[in-house]
């Protein structure tokens, strides 16, 4: 069954000579949540119909996604489905603090770079503004997307809280 | 916003559909119902097959439609928007 392990790590302090390794920390995962590395590209299907026209296929969104199990529906960056240049197949209907609205909704293949987990097409993810959001305490890792239940349902889901590690496994 | 008509097509023949298809997913591109499928994904390779990648309307025909939730967002506990 492949597994990602996703643990936080944090140095006791700045590295010196026979210093302690870097520690488990169950404070940083909590702060910062389960992330994963993702990569998010065209679904196959119209990568195929890309190939097919001779358009070029564009270049994969890279960033990080945070693993949400508040969400009931996944979402991406509207930035990714511009940059992916794919046409929205659908609306979802959000609950907001103002009511509820209409949002477009995307196809995509995501994969996660790094572990030896499948990638797999998505039929509907929500397109949001995630701001330029960060992963804490790594300024230039961008955060792309929220896996959401819809996506969690494929897998396996274990969070450690007080180890500070957690798996997914499929 | 995109798929507005789309969208008022599908409400002016959710009753008719909902008499024979409740549960299934309808491909609408403009004003046109381009059939009718059990999954989502074979609606989509319908529409590509048909038209390319253009804004289509994939519905899954519901009495009620599904209201998702994203807390996160909503309650402002990361920097992002709907």
């Amino acid at each position: 069954m492949p597994t990602y392990n996703g643990i936080s790590i944090q140095m006791p302090g700045p590295p010196s000579p026979g210093q302690a390794l870097p520690q488990l920390s169950p404070d940083l995962l909590g702060a910062s949540g389960p992330i994963i590395q993702v990569q998010i590209q065209p679904p196959l299907i119209l990568a195929q119909a890309f190939q097919k026209e001779g358009t070029p296929l564009p270049t994969p969104a890279q960033g990080f996604a945070l693993i949400d199990t508040g969400a009931s529906i996944s979402s991406a960056d509207n930035s990714v489905f511009t940059q992916l240049g794919v046409s929205p197949n659908g609306v979802a209907l959000v609950g907001t603090a103002g009511g509820q609205q209409r949002q477009l909704t995307y196809p995509a293949r995501l994969s996660f770079p790094g572990t030896n987990l499948p990638e797999f097409d998505h039929p509907k993810m929500l397109g949001c503004d995630l701001g330029g959001s960060v992963v804490l305490g790594m300024p230039n890792a961008r955060l792309i997307a929220l896996i959401g239940r819809d996506i969690l349902k494929l897998f396996v889901f274990v969070y450690n809280g007080t180890a500070g590690v957690w798996s997914l496994s499929i | 916003m995109p798929l507005e008509v789309e969208l008022d097509f599908y409400n002016s023949i959710k009753a008719d559909l909902l008499k024979n298809y409740e549960g299934k997913f309808v491909l609408i591109i403009g004003r046109e119902q381009l059939g009718i499928f059990d999954r989502a994904e074979d609606a989509y390779e319908k529409g590509i097959e048909l038209r390319g990648n253009v804004p289509m309307l994939i519905q899954a025909i519901e009495k009620s439609e599904r209201v998702e939730t994203i807390p996160s967002m909503v309650l402002g506990l990361i920097n992002a928007h709907l």
